[in-house]
């Protein structure tokens, strides 16, 4: 893949750059500062060789707040077929949802900075958005949960159900939740039924369907 | 560029003097005719308070609010400094009975006496002086020089004399009456005003110094430790794909990361709280951090008083303060600390550096100006562009 990484901290930015290069990917261009990576890309765009997927910080300058997720939400209302994965050190629902706004034409993600440790994870991830999936930390997912306890309708859910559902919210695939939970996949997707039918949501494909839950959390 | 702030010590507290012996400078002394001016103006306003209170009874609070400002500020004719007023808002509508209070009352009625008392010798004076004035001018007039004419200008030279030492009397009379009735009010309000200052400045260095916590750990423990979970990441990564060397080098830097956290913690923690400043006080604290800076720093100590641990902690942070805007801006070879234990505690940073420092909202040394006000201290900069920097603070040990 061609990456645009962008993050203020260089130490971080290099571990991550060269992470990702011993994994085989290629970075084309890097980035310290939000205007900066408004800038790589529109430079890329310009030779219509845009990025694979952009990996950005939230928090960079030149306001040290949320300008990477500004730059991200710009950068998407531009191309709407530019992939990007955000990640934090800190992680907010409302961010999240900010990001989720924009539109989920193309891929998506938001993670804790610290998810890049677990690098086979990390790597699925960021190929997963790549190819237009949906990922979002299975720390955001808690937290929507958490703020929907008592829920009447989350309450009818059993909690292999919700465990499910945070892992289908988190991206993960039929047969990597199965594998996860150690199940066979024919139970996770009767699971999946389950939830669908009890949330009123249509039953469809892997993506559509984290949509689906996370528009139902954040709703 | 020189900054100059200090606590405001108590209002300026002076009685009116006691007019001199000599009746000759009593003639020419500016508070004499001022007291003559205050006396006159004290009959014209208290009757017109007098007039007020009685025609607007019902507003009478308003009526008394406004002689007591007037009379705060009338003092200034014979000298005095004139006393803080109360805001507007103490008075919300003119029937407010808050008008009354503070002394304000009492002031009203004392102005409304006075200018019963001004008016009998006033009046006696004036009809002396008058009648004396014309009788001489009628005679210079038509060239009549007679005994009479001598005795006549002797008498109104004595009556002036008199009306003087009268008026000077009168009126330190009522301003010290006036001082003592309000002054009280003024002095409080005064110092309300400061502590609402202070205690907001508080706040905001509690809120500033949170926030430059948040930002060490971010930029500092928490940037290394994500750091490190991304490179435990990859030497297990490489130890899957049986890359043995990788996986070492991996660990290798990882370890360099834990130990960078571990450092950036340890400046985290000790820019809250100096763990040698408990340990052993604040001159021992002052080395170390000299020691630690990169240039060359004298420290200077004298006096044997112990500050309490709350001016230590002070002190401290104006020194640390001064070192980190020496380093950074400063461009200086060499800088001198001076202690002086004793009360008031005394800090002062000299450096030679290129000077130009600015007290500016939200940054580090208006922080130190906030905190040294809050603790009733003060703060002087002075810093002329081309240097050198001289800073220097007191603590008072009250409170």
């Amino acid at each position: 893949m061609r990456l645009l990484v962008a993050d203020d901290a260089a130490l971080i930015r290099a571990g991550l750059v060269g992470l990702l290069e011993r994994a085989g990917h290629e970075v084309v261009a890097e980035a310290a500062d939000a205007p900066e990576l408004v800038a790589r890309c529109q430079r890329l765009a310009a030779t219509s060789e845009l990025p694979d997927l952009v990996i950005a910080d939230v928090r960079m300058p030149p306001s040290m707040t949320d300008d990477g997720l500004r730059a991200a939400v710009q950068l998407r209302a531009t191309y709407p077929r530019l992939p990007v994965l955000m990640l934090s050190q800190y992680i907010a629902p409302a961010y999240a949802a900010t990001l989720l706004e924009g539109g989920t034409s193309a891929g998506l993600g938001y993670l804790l900075k610290e998810r890049v440790g677990r690098v086979a994870d990390f790597l699925r991830s960021a190929e997963l958005v790549a190819a237009g999936g949906v990922v979002i930390d299975p720390e955001v997912v808690g937290q929507l949960l958490n703020a929907r306890r008592g829920d009447p309708v989350l309450g009818r859910l059993t909690p292999r159900e919700l465990e499910v559902l945070a892992l289908m919210a988190n991206g993960a695939s039929n047969a990597q939740i199965a594998e996860k939970l150690v199940v066979t996949t024919a139970a996770v997707a009767k699971h999946v039924a389950n939830i669908f039918a009890k949330l009123d949501l249509g039953p469809s494909e892997d993506n559509r369907r984290v949509r689906a839950v996370l528009a139902y959390l954040n709703r | 560029m020189t900054t100059t702030t200090s606590a405001g010590a108590g209002p300026d507290v002076r009685p009116i003097p006691p007019p001199s012996p000599n009746p000759l400078r009593v003639l020419v002394s500016p508070i004499s005719w001022g007291a003559v001016l205050y006396c006159f103006t004290s009959i014209v306003g208290g009757g017109l308070a007098l007039l007020a209170g009685v025609l607007g009874f019902f507003v009478l609070p308003l009526v008394v609010w406004v002689t007591a400002n007037l009379e705060r500020t009338r003092i200034v004719l014979i000298g005095l400094p004139r006393l803080t007023p109360l805001p507007r808002s103490g008075v919300r509508h003119p029937w407010d009975t808050r008008g009354l209070a503070d002394g304000n009352l009492a002031v009203w009625g004392l102005t409304v006496l006075f200018a019963i008392v001004d008016a009998v010798p006033g009046g006696v004076l004036a009809i002396l002086t008058l009648g004396l004035g014309q009788a001489l001018w009628i005679q210079a007039s038509r060239s009549l020089w007679s005994l009479a004419t001598a005795v006549d200008a002797v008498g109104l030279v004595v009556i002036l004399v008199v009306g003087l030492y009268v008026a000077w009397a009168l009126a330190a009379a009522q301003a010290s009456v006036v001082g003592a009735l309000l002054r009280p009010h003024s002095d409080l309000k005064q110092q309300v005003d400061e502590l609402q200052t202070s205690r907001r400045e508080l706040v905001d260095v509690f809120a500033a110094e949170r926030r430059r916590i948040e930002h060490d750990l971010h930029d500092g423990a928490q940037q290394h430790l994500v750091l490190l979970t991304m490179q435990l990441g990859e030497a297990d990564y490489a130890l899957d794909e049986g890359r043995i060397e990788d996986a070492r080098r991996a660990l290798d830097a990882a370890r360099g990361s834990v130990e960078a956290a571990v450092t950036s913690l340890r400046e985290t923690v000790r820019g809250i709280h100096p763990q040698i400043l408990t340990d052993r006080g604040l001159v021992p604290a002052v080395r170390e951090l000299a020691e630690r800076q990169p240039v060359p720093v004298q420290v200077e100590v004298s006096g044997e008083r112990v500050p309490s641990e709350q001016l230590s902690l002070a002190a401290y942070y104006v020194v640390s303060e001064a070192f980190t805007n020496v380093v950074k801006h400063a461009g200086a070879t060499r800088a001198t600390v001076r202690l002086v234990l004793e009360d008031p505690l005394q800090v002062e940073v000299y450096d030679d550096g290129n000077g130009g420092a600015v007290v500016r909202p939200g940054h580090g040394l208006s922080g130190l100006v906030e905190r040294t006000h809050a603790l009733g201290g003060g703060c002087w900069l002075s810093s002329p562009v081309g240097g050198p920097t001289l800073l220097r603070a007191s603590f008072p040990s009250r409170g």
